[in-house]
């Protein structure tokens, strides 16, 4: 059976290629997920995806992916900084994550490098565009497959 | 035609990384090992260094920009304080991608407190041997843009 990935947009990533687009590109979500959707075709995993602006939706969503998902890319958006709540959710969910953001945090502010999510993630990978999205569903199946990585193409 | 050629550092303490309770990660020579096979499957070729002083390293990125398409660094002990290595990214017009194998975003109160994030492309850190991986597989997909 393929694994099962959930990919989670958190708040603001809804106005994607609308909004910064100096910082976070020209990119929409939906183009985000249709990459995303492509990639997930050709290495056989069934990628579904969540997004939500409000900090309770998201706990919830994690919540839910205990015992369904395999693992999840999550860009918890500005939350990742500050939102004890959902970071418990994630450990409540005992599932991979991991943790993505669309930009160099570490290039920007001050509050944007301290991540209180990092320490439940399996992971984080920052400033690769939507690439970034791609690279964590791939170190997510690389724990479920043999070689855990195809070392043989690109992202 | 001659392959575009990628950088790969390890640093400070990555020589002695098997028993080091807080890494579940590879030694720095199994990383390199598994680096070549990638390389070899994207059609790249790449050059994989460990080194121990932080002098060596700033050299290996000065000379850089000469050979190399773009390099992957995991600075390692020399991440919280490496002003000098900061200076070398940051100066040496490459994409750079940051690695670290684990730990370092798992602590708590300081986050990850590299100083050569900020000079990076990016950063990926937390996946051991696979961070490597994927930051080649990254640099690759990037070049050929």
């Amino acid at each position: 059976m393929p694994a099962k990935i959930a990919v989670v947009h958190g708040p603001n990533l809804n106005m994607l290629g609308m909004r910064e687009v100096g910082i976070y590109g020209g990119q929409s979500m939906q183009d985000i997920n249709d990459e995303i959707t492509a990639k997930a075709k050709q290495l056989n995993v069934a990628v579904e995806f969540f997004q939500s602006n409000c900090e309770g939706e998201l706990v919830t969503f994690m919540q839910q992916c205990r015992g369904r998902v395999d693992g999840v890319v999550l860009n918890a958006g500005a939350y990742t900084h500050y939102s004890i709540a959902l970071r418990d959710a994630i450990a409540a969910a005992q599932v991979d994550v991991v943790e993505v953001h669309i930009s160099n945090i570490f290039k920007r502010e001050a509050f944007r490098h301290v991540s209180v999510i990092g320490a439940v993630c399996i992971g984080q990978i920052c400033g690769f565009g939507s690439l970034g999205y791609i690279l964590g569903l791939k170190s997510l199946l690389a724990k479920y497959a043999e070689p855990r990585i195809s070392a043989g193409e690109t992202p | 035609m001659s392959k575009t050629k990628f950088l790969v550092i390890s640093g400070t303490n990555s020589n002695l990384v098997v028993g080091r309770e807080a890494f579940e990660c590879d030694s720095w020579q199994n990383i390199h090992a598994a680096l070549d096979v990638t390389a070899s499957h994207l059609g790249i070729a790449v050059d994989c260094h460990q080194f121990s002083h932080k002098d060596d390293i700033v050299d290996c990125l000065r000379r850089a920009p000469e050979q190399y398409a773009g390099v992957v660094i995991n600075a390692a002990g020399m991440t919280d304080y490496g002003d000098a290595l900061r200076n070398a990214i940051g100066s040496m017009l490459l994409p750079c991608v940051e690695v670290f194998d684990s730990g370092a975003h798992k602590l708590e109160d300081s986050g990850h407190n590299s100083v050569i994030a900020a000079v990076c492309l990016g950063v990926i850190g937390g996946f051991g041997q696979q961070s490597y991986i994927l930051a080649l597989q990254a640099l690759v997909h990037l070049s050929e843009q």
